[in-house]
């Protein structure tokens, strides 16, 4: 049952007075760093430096954001710590285990992306070049522009429930690749996200903007060694789809026409 | 005559006495022969009875076709007789069929004649009957249904049904429909179904009682070590719209969905789509403003933007909470229009389409109704519809 219009007004009167409150806290927050990213982002000895297993995303210092203080409260099962009083951001996201590029040679142009991304926004969280975006709710990321590579960096951090940290760690990725310097033509081509798991820190998937590769990541399971899907677009509605297992084996590969594929097929008609 | 037992798979024979000049050949094996391969499988012929100590290279073999109008499509050849066994070579591009051969074999005495020639005895027919699978599918039941699976192989075949919440829920049984109808018992050792659960040879299960049993089983049917070619893929997927709602008033409240596939399932989803098999929250564009005439605080409609994985929640937690439930059809029916939200998003209106608007018309879309979108929608509402529901 929804509740009267007299409690709505009432609640977005307090949620009205929370929003005011937190805009008028917001500029002291803004920190635009200005400073350039100047160092190219990717050595080649970096290339395999791709899927890691456990890419350790250390964390945190406390923001000078307030944000709120919550009771014990419940997440499916899993019962919440008592909530952090300060949202975070992470100070650094590293690499110490690594995957080779046994799969595929095909997918050395994600791994370079991938590395690409992991070398620098390591590079910066520890140097705190970025800006805090504080978001409607409780959402933040932070950019980054890096005008030597074109490349606007988008990081969104992520919340480990079990640990009870709000922000700590880097959940994605975004890389938006402009093809002039001035930074107004996007090149979805050379564009691309990356989504980890926030226990981990592994990659759970990639896709370049335009879609024209992605790969999705399965961790190990109870009766599986994990995944990993490719897809590869070939134009129209066809994409090639190879799985491999988690040591690197071939599972499958197939050309699927996605305008057909998942369509019932109505056996009463015939 | 001896009769031989099939398939497309073809079968084997004994034959005993078929000798000319003192060999006897006992064919023992199997025959593989898959329908329409233009593969080649390998009968071996044994010599049954021969005098001792003769050269494998004295052994002679026949293998006659004896049907009035040969096809082109069968052809048999000798091959090395090694090892007391004649590899003979048939091949079969044809469908299901029966085809007579004659095998007869026997030992050149003319270069060692101190091996006394046996009788005269006419060649053993055998008979040759290609056993065609025709189809590899489930038995009809309630949810099951055949989809494309998109490589245009008509060989290949998929069928999804979910998993069950009845217990015992019933099992999905897959079966070998073959050519000439034989039963379980008749059907050759070696020849039969390949994957789920069981052992018979033309039937077998998929179980879906439970989220751990949820995936694919793939089936084929194999003679021998020759494959028929077909395979029908059972998928029985779990997939489930979370509805979640953070109440809290301090400092606002959210509410946002959650769509969740088993892991095999998902490969029937586009590569485009399968990233919104996650969380999905609404929010006005971070540029909007709050305050004033045109704020977002007067009810005036600004730029949305619809967010994915934990940007779609933030560090908001659900006060409540419900999962359902969902089917395939409005799942795959509901991606792609939720794909063109999220590429054009619609308006955010704090009163009218606001995020939990958004999150009750996620569940609409995939067919789970819940709070009446009527009127002004907060999250304090869905949380505790959600709880009390």
């Amino acid at each position: 049952m929804k509740q009267s219009m007299k409690y709505i007004i009432l609640v977005l009167v307090v949620e009205a007075l929370g929003v005011v409150i937190f805009l008028l806290a917001r500029p002291s927050n803004r920190s635009w760093d200005t400073q350039r990213v100047s160092e190219p982002q990717v050595r080649e000895e970096n290339a395999k430096v791709i899927i890691s297993n456990s890419m350790s995303l250390k964390h945190a210092t406390q923001s000078k954001h307030s944000a709120f203080v919550v009771t014990n409260q419940t997440f499916g099962s899993t019962v919440v710590q008592k909530y952090v009083a300060k949202s975070f951001v992470p100070t650094e996201i590293s690499t110490n285990q690594y995957i080779n590029t046994r799969q595929s040679d095909m997918l050395l142009p994600i791994m370079h992306a991938v590395s690409n991304a992991v070398l620098s926004v390591d590079r910066i969280l520890k140097s705190k070049n970025y800006k805090n975006v504080e978001q409607f709710n409780r959402t933040i990321w932070l950019e980054s522009v890096d005008k030597a590579e074109s490349t606007v960096w988008r990081i969104s951090p992520t919340w480990r429930i079990a640990q009870g940290e709000t922000n700590a760690v880097v959940g994605s990725i975004n890389a938006t690749v402009y093809s002039d310097e001035n930074l107004t033509q996007v090149d979805p081509s050379r564009s691309y996200q990356v989504v980890l798991f926030p226990e981990t820190g592994a990659l759970r998937d990639f896709c370049w903007s335009d879609k024209h590769e992605l790969l999705r990541v399965e961790p190990q399971g109870k009766s599986h060694s994990g995944y990993e899907n490719y897809s590869k677009h070939l134009g129209g509605e066809i994409w090639l789809q190879i799985e491999w297992d988690g040591i690197g084996n071939l599972v499958s590969s197939n050309v699927y026409n996605w305008a057909v594929r998942g369509r019932v097929i109505d056996h009463s008609s015939k | 005559m001896v009769d031989l037992v099939l398939s497309n798979c073809a079968s084997g024979v004994t034959l005993t006495n078929c000798d000319r000049d003192g060999v006897a050949v006992n064919v023992t094996n199997t025959l593989y022969m898959a329908e329409n391969t233009n593969g080649t499988a390998t009968m071996t012929i044994q010599p049954d009875w021969a005098p001792t100590n003769v050269p494998p290279e004295l052994i002679h073999w026949e293998i006659l076709n004896l049907d009035n109008s040969p096809a082109a499509n069968w052809s048999c050849q000798k091959d090395a007789y090694s090892n007391g066994i004649a590899a003979v070579a048939w091949t079969n591009t044809g469908a299901s069929v029966t085809r007579q051969f004659k095998v007869r074999a026997w030992y050149d005495c003319d270069r060692d004649n101190h091996f006394y020639p046996g009788g005269l005895e006419p060649a053993r027919i055998a008979y040759v009957t290609v056993l065609k699978v025709e189809s590899i599918e489930p038995d009809p039941m309630t949810y099951l249904m055949e989809i494309d699976d998109g490589d245009g192989d008509p060989k290949t075949r998929v069928f999804v049904v979910p998993i069950s919440s009845d217990y015992p829920a019933e099992a999905v049984h897959v079966r070998a429909k073959i050519l000439p109808n034989l039963t379980e018992s008749q059907v050759p050792s070696g020849f039969g179904l390949i994957g789920g659960n069981g052992s018979e040879r033309l039937s077998r299960t998929v179980e879906r009682s439970s989220e751990s049993e949820s995936g694919k089983t793939v089936f084929t049917f194999f003679c021998g070590n020759v494959d028929s070619g077909l395979k029908t893929t059972v998928y029985v997927y779990d997939a489930k719209i979370g509805l979640y709602a953070d109440g809290q008033i301090d400092p606002v409240g959210h509410s946002w969905a959650k769509i969740m596939m088993d892991y095999d399932s998902k490969q029937l989803i586009s590569p485009i789509y399968q990233n919104y098999l996650t969380e999905i929250g609404f929010f006005p564009t971070n540029t909007a403003p709050w305050l004033g005439e045109d704020g977002i605080l007067a009810g005036t409609s600004v730029p949305g933007d619809v967010r994915l994985d934990n940007a779609a929640f933030g560090s908001h937690f659900a006060t409540g909470q419900k999962e359902y439930p969902i089917w395939f059809i409005p799942l795959r029916n509901a991606l792609p229009q939720i794909h063109q939200m999220k590429t054009n998003p619609p308006d955010y209106n704090l009163f009218d389409f606001n995020c939990t608007d958004f999150a009750i018309m996620l569940g609409q879309l995939v067919g789970i109704n819940t709070m009446d979108p009527a009127g002004i929608s907060t999250p304090q509402a869905y949380a505790s519809w959600l709880n009390s529901n």
